[in-house]
């Protein structure tokens, strides 16, 4: 398969319309717990549907924009630039979800704003945590490469690691329905996520690094932050080119592997460079007023959704 | 990002395909020496006489006149039907070629690059000297004016096949006086001209391909400058990005395939021991699966490289991210495949002796053609914007 991974005009422009309504969404937003739990997306969840973002890769017959899995991923990405609520990213995955099963209803309820999704932890429902939801009576989850969105009935509050992520106990109540290969979708739309998440700190931690002064010059100067952002940069870019090439694979007969190589490669990218970032932030990077740890800890909610080794392994193996 | 999907692409691969399968050469390739060079030199023969040699390079120059792309696909299928490596016309055809294409004079280009292309010669590169290595621009050799020729003294190091090539792309000091970037230039230096001698130095691996060339009063006519008179620091930085660039598909693949040799000889049963088979040990299977993912990344990489190369024709900065990780991943993939195979790994003689091989050769990705840490510090000043440092380096 030849391929371009830059995108084209009419892909700028439609990352440039996201970029611009996620404007209102300043990762500063998080420092204030009113925001917590995805408010602010909520309240402009209209702004989300307006500029198509729920129905980009449906047939324009089916309300859609018509536009490729690809496009989805670009947006999915600065969706994780801004920390936006994973809700949006699981409604976006949840609508392609159900018009692929066939249930028009839903994936028109979806693409209204009147019925919204969000991702499970797992897709064990013993086990399962619901991951932000406020607003959702749908949860997506998956296995090696089928996935399920199932309803559920909210239970117990867990304290979750990111304080601004509402994570909660969940029982399936009625239907739940299967897609089978729908996990390959999930997981390069959460690695381009993690992308977003990568690139993110990484120009957090250059701007600091360009600014900051110490023995007289930029921090940035001293070849061992330096060298930290330029391996920053490297992880970014391995794990975006993965990325966007497991996403065109999918629309051609792509298989598991490139799935699974741009997942573990976009977990790791986000999570060392989330620590990285801390790092070149110093004393000010361990403190609750740097967003660095907004960043760290985003990562590892995504790291952790229907994580499993060994199934990833597998499918890196072709076994 | 989109998939490039073109009837004229796959009737060029098949057509490829179909070639190389019926002639890639099938006896072993030596592994040095003039044999080698022979060896490498008759193969880009043949290429040439069925219209292969030089996808990507202009027909007037004997080239095919092909786009990017092609010579993407090229390589591609050139590795499936396991061709040889690119080997000891690596710097004529992915460094000294294209930078006569860009920088030559029309006689340069074409007294050399039909010769190139048919596989007559090989050139080496002299760029580092003993006392010039990561700071290329402090480089001492001197080439002195005199008439319609410039007179060379002085030592290069490293030169990859210089016991071999016919020509060099020398880089020597013809201003003194000059700031060091723009006291320097980029000469075709014949390595039959009276006064170059030649001190062939053997690797850790046991291989020897480069060497240590000497330069005694050495005559070059002045028409062997290439790009001006004290222009040749800019020069060498585009060879340096054609490096970078489209050579390294070739490597990425050879990569891939040894990866999969890995994997294939950790899933036969090992001998004696009660069939265990080593891949499945978990510990063994997530050092395979990680490798894995990152040479799928490193495919990917090369894809945003070339998609880069469809807008720009001379290479950026950003090759440096795709050289690091070629580089830091070949180190690694080769140190688990040791150890995995340990003991028998010390075994240079046995089935598993290309791999002890391929380990010790493996150290020369982060140091020739720029240290990982010179790319480093490239990808945080060039790519990222960061300040250098205030103290010289
Ligand atoms: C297999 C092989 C083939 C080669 N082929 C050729 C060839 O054909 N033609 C040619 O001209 N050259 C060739 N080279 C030479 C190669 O380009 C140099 O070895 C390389 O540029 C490093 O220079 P050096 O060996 O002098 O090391 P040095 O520059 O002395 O570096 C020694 C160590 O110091 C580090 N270092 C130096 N400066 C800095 C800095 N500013 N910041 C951080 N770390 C630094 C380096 O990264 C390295 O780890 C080849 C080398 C190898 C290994």
């Amino acid at each position: 398969m030849i391929v371009d991974l830059l995108p084209t005009e009419e892909q700028t422009l439609i990352g440039d319309s996201v970029a611009g309504l996620l404007q209102k969404l300043p990762v500063e937003r998080l420092r204030d717990q009113a925001n917590f739990y995805g408010a602010a997306e909520a309240a402009m969840w209209d702004g989300f549907r307006a500029i198509g973002l729920f129905s980009l890769s449906l047939p324009e017959d089916a309300g859609g924009a018509g536009l490729g899995f690809a496009e989805e991923c670009l947006c999915a990405r600065l969706l994780g630039n801004a920390l936006t609520s994973p809700d949006v990213l699981a409604t976006m995955l949840a609508v392609r979800f159900a018009f692929g099963t066939g249930d028009a209803k839903l994936a028109a309820a979806l693409q209204s704003g009147e019925t919204r999704a969000c991702f499970a932890s797992a897709d064990d429902v013993e086990r399962a945590q619901i991951v932000d939801g406020r607003q959702a009576s749908y949860a997506l989850s998956w296995r090696r490469a089928d996935a399920s969105l199932w309803r559920f009935e909210p239970g117990a509050v867990q304290h979750c690691l990111d304080e601004t992520i509402l994570l909660r106990n969940a029982t399936p109540s009625g239907k739940r329905a299967n897609a089978e290969g729908f996990a390959l979708r999930a997981r390069i739309a959460v690695a381009a996520y993690l992308v977003g998440v990568a690139e993110a700190v990484r120009d957090m931690a250059v701007a600091y690094a360009g600014a900051r002064e110490q023995f007289g010059q930029p921090i940035g100067a001293f070849q061992a932050v330096k060298h930290a952002c330029a391996d920053m940069a490297v992880r970014a870019e391995a794990a975006m080119a993965q990325t966007w090439f497991a996403a065109l694979a999918l629309d051609h007969g792509g298989g598991e592997e490139d799935a699974a190589a741009a997942q573990v490669l976009a977990i790791q990218a986000a999570l060392e460079n989330a620590r990285a970032n801390v790092q070149v932030h110093g004393g000010m990077g361990f403190t609750y007023e740097c967003d660095a740890h907004f960043y760290l800890k985003r990562a590892h909610v995504f790291a952790a959704l229907n994580a499993n080794d060994a199934v990833v392994r597998a499918m890196l193996l072709n076994r | 990002m989109h998939v490039i999907a073109l009837p004229e692409l796959d009737a060029f691969r098949a057509e490829a395909r179909d070639w190389l399968a019926r002639n890639v050469p099938r006896s072993p390739r030596p592994p040095e020496g003039e044999a080698m060079r022979e060896f490498d030199l008759a193969w880009q023969r043949t290429q040439f006489e069925a219209g292969w040699a030089g996808i990507a390079w202009p027909k007037a120059y004997g080239g095919r006149g092909a786009s990017l792309l092609e010579q993407l696909i090229w390589y591609e299928e050139y590795a499936r039907a396991g061709g040889p490596p690119l080997g000891s016309l690596f710097v004529a055809l992915s460094h000294a070629g294209p930078t006569l294409i860009i920088k030559g004079s029309e006689e340069q280009k074409a007294e050399h690059l039909p010769k190139i292309l048919r596989g007559d010669v090989l050139w080496c590169q002299g760029f580092s000297e003993p006392g010039a290595g990561s700071d290329l621009a402090s480089l001492r050799t001197h080439a002195e004016l005199d008439g319609d020729h410039l007179v060379v003294n002085g030592s290069k190091i490293w030169t990859s096949y210089g016991h071999l090539a016919r020509y060099q792309e020398l880089l020597a000091r013809t201003d003194r006086e000059a700031p060091a970037r723009h006291g320097i230039s980029w000469v075709i230096c014949d390595m039959k001209t009276p006064g170059v001698s030649v001190r062939p130095i053997k690797a850790m691996s046991g291989l020897t391909h480069f060497c240590q060339v000497f330069y005694d009063n050495v005559r070059i006519p002045l028409a062997n400058v290439v790009g001006g008179l004290n222009n040749g620091w800019q020069v060498a930085m585009t060879t340096l990005g054609f490096e970078r660039g489209a050579g390294t598909i070739s490597h990425q693949i050879e990569l891939a395939r040894a990866l999969d040799a890995l994997i294939d000889a950790a899933s036969r049963p090992a001998s004696g021991a009660n069939n265990r088979r080593l891949i499945d040990d978990d510990h063994v299977a997530a050092k395979l699966a990680q490798l894995k993912a990152e040479v799928s990344a490193l495919r990917s990489l090369t894809a945003l490289s070339i998609s880069r190369g469809l807008r720009e024709a001379v290479p950026g900065a950003e090759g440096n991210i795709v050289a690091l990780y070629f580089a830091d991943l070949t180190k690694r993939l080769h140190a688990v495949a040791l150890d995995l195979f340990a003991p028998h790994a010390l075994s240079r003689s046995g089935p598993l002796g290309d791999w002890t091989l391929h380990y010790l050769e493996a150290f020369k990705w982060s140091i020739g053609g720029g240290t990982s840490e010179i790319r480093r510090n490239t990808i945080g000043e060039r790519v990222l914007g960061l300040p250098k440092p205030k103290v010289g380096r």
